[in-house]
């Protein structure tokens, strides 16, 4: 029987190294992505979420851990990754304007994996794919075919990055903040486009924000992780109704909202305070203690373990394991 | 209504020379903020918004032409004023926080350096008082240990306490008018919080007029009293905070509110049909009218009239008339 991850991220560790020390971007995480489905990843700069993604798509080798995708081990440098799997995981960057490239026309951009990949032949085949995925993000192939990123809109330049990430028909694909840029209005269509296209590949993905009313309209299960660890683990919809980790709750409580229903779900009684910590020295035991306003002693001393508190909702927070 | 105001933008007409000719941005901007009122001016990139703000301080690039209009401060024109009279307006009634504070706080020099030179040049102070005034400034602002704040450079800072640093020197002395452009769109969310809560109740406490701009919706109502909408160099509908987001009456702020995604995570919208116009050639009437689903003929002929739809909440579309 086949397993019901596609990817499983165990024991994740990258560390940079700089002249100032040792940058611990990603300390020791480990999370699961369901096939089909969508994984939030939310956390603030720092927190090492990109970091998290581009060690998954092979940007950067694990500095320690493992990442199985499909139970295969893809934790070896990007040159020795079977090209296979680099088809089969594509990644759509934050900033559209610096992932195209200026100089060519966007056939060309959407072309390229096409032809990397070998998966067309003659240039009609190409023109005609791209063709097809560029109506798939809803911009009119013949109008956009022959034009250069420089005379395309923010949010035409994201669904030209899209149309690229799923040419060569990719079962993941890792979402940088791809509408972080973009104005509200844009990001709707944008994000819509991404909706319809998870349906319609069965595409399962890494959506990785730091909106959270974002990735409550957009993902399955959200992964919260502050300076490098995982804090908070749980199914969308339990997350919003029950949000554990203090340093989830202050996430919340900072959202701005429009409705009264939404003021509903921001936890009361916790307001923001404090600075994330550095990354080269991070605070001693919960990495979050300094800002809590539950630290105890313990959190000061010991680093507390991701635990499952029910179904499928973990935290990794003093106040809820052995109690 | 019995309110001092304090800032009048009447039928304000502004446009910028390129080589591509002239773009007529601004097409009748009307603003009023009365004293210490916290006003919020909503909309995308390029309605408009940062051009309106940089009109009421005159700080507009070279290439700027201010076509029509009348900016009243306090009854004086601003657009008449000389030299002499706009430095004091810039130096002692009206501040502005800028969206970067990377760029607004020069690199060269420590923090303490910057707002010493701004202070003594106002104020015409000695060190000793500056400093005073200084230290006590990045105290209100909420940062921790003004003293060390005062002695580092702008990149020893990060990127939350470079804006307390922006907002400390904004409201140094007894300024009159904040603008605030975008001054939490590069913080996280939880330092956007904690910054916006230190603005506001710095607003309240020393009563100072706030104009906030900014694309985050969300943040603008939660912290302000009355609300303009821009679209393509329009206000195109205005009231108090609360009515305007509850129930928002023109077409373009109905369809803005419901591209932004929601905490409840209901109803998501396919966003809004075709993008802000070409400035070089603006569409006639209603500058809507090409994305609007409910255009009527005379949409296209004129721009419509502002009408009172409920107690001070103003549109200007024409499906409001009669």
């Amino acid at each position: 029987m086949e397993d019901e991850y596609i990817l499983k991220i165990q024991n994740l560790k990258k560390y940079f190294e700089t002249p100032y020390g040792t940058v611990k971007a990603v300390d020791n995480i480990s999370l699961k992505v369901r096939k089909g489905t969508t994984m939030g990843l939310v956390g603030e700069s720092g927190s090492g979420k990109s970091t998290t993604g581009h060690v998954v798509v092979g940007l950067f080798p694990p500095t320690s851990g493992k990442i199985l995708f499909k139970d295969r081990d893809i934790s070896m440098p990007l040159e020795k990754r079977p090209k296979d799997l680099k088809r089969d995981i594509q990644m759509v960057f934050q900033d559209p304007a610096s992932s195209l490239n200026p100089k060519k026309i966007v056939r060309d951009i959407v072309g390229l994996p096409l032809k990397v990949h070998k998966m067309v032949e003659t240039r009609e085949e190409l023109e005609e794919k791209v063709a097809k995925l560029l109506e798939m993000v809803e911009l009119p192939p013949e109008d956009f075919m022959y034009r250069r990123p420089a005379d395309l809109g923010g949010g035409e330049k994201q669904a030209v990055s899209i149309a690229r990430a799923i040419a060569t028909n990719p079962s993941f694909v890792i979402f940088d903040e791809p509408t972080s840029a973009l104005d509200v209005s844009i990001q709707a269509k944008i994000i819509n486009s991404i909706l319809n296209i998870q349906r319609e590949f069965k595409l399962s993905s890494l959506f990785i924000t730091h909106d959270l009313s974002l990735m409550r309209n957009i993902s399955s299960e959200v992964t919260i992780m502050y300076l490098g660890k995982v804090c908070e683990i749980a199914p969308t919809d339990v997350f919003f109704q029950k949000p554990l980790h203090p340093y989830t709750q202050m996430l919340l409580s900072s959202v701005p909202v429009l409705t009264e229903e939404e003021e509903k779900l921001k936890p009361k009684g916790i307001t923001s305070q404090g600075e994330i910590g550095s990354p080269i020295n991070p605070p001693s035991g919960c990495r979050f203690h300094p800002r809590c306003p539950y630290a105890k002693d313990i959190c000061r001393k010991k680093e507390p373990k991701l635990v499952e508190v029910e179904p499928g909702h973990f935290v990794a927070c003093h106040l809820y394991s052995e109690r | 209504m019995s309110k001092e105001v304090l800032l009048e933008i009447k039928n304000l007409h502004v446009g910028y020379k390129t080589h591509m000719g002239v773009s007529h941005v601004l097409n009748g901007v009307n603003l009023t903020v009365h004293k210490g009122e916290r006003v919020g001016v909503i909309g995308e990139s390029g309605s408009g918004k940062t051009t309106t703000m940089k009109s009421i301080l005159r700080i507009l690039p070279s290439n700027a032409i201010i076509k029509k209009g009348e900016i009243f401060y306090k009854g004086k024109n601003v657009l008449e004023m000389k030299e002499d009279e706009l430095l004091n307006l810039r130096r002692k009634k009206i501040s502005m926080i800028f969206q970067d504070p990377t760029s607004a706080l020069n690199p060269l020099f420590k923090v303490g350096q910057i707002m010493l030179d701004i202070i003594k040049y106002s104020y015409k102070l000695e060190d000793e008082e500056a400093k005073e005034m200084a230290l006590k400034a990045l105290k209100e602002a909420a940062l921790p240990d003004p003293e060390r704040v005062f002695d580092s450079y702008p990149f020893q800072l990060s990127g939350g306490m470079r804006q307390r640093v922006c907002i400390a020197l904004a409201l140094i002395g007894d300024r009159e008018l904040i603008i605030a452009d975008e001054p939490t769109t590069n913080l996280d969310v939880t330092i956007k919080a904690q910054v916006l809560n230190l603005l506001t109740s710095l607003v309240r406490e020393k009563n100072v007029g706030w104009i906030f701009v900014s694309q985050a919706l969300g943040a603008v109502r939660e912290n302000v009293d009355r609300v303009y909408v821009m679209y393509a160099g329009n206000i195109i509908e205005w009231g108090p905070s609360r009515k305007v987001f509850s129930n928002p009456l023109h077409p373009y702020t109905q369809k803005l509110l419901e591209c932004v995604p929601k905490l409840t995570g209901k109803e998501f919208s396919k966003g809004i049909r075709g993008r802000i116009p070409n400035y070089f050639k603006p569409p006639s009437g209603c500058r809507f009218h090409p994305r609007c689903d409910y255009v009527l003929d005379e949409c296209k002929k004129s721009v419509p009239e502002a009408v009172e739809v409920e107690h001070e909440h103003f549109v200007a579309c024409n499906l409001y008339r009669r």
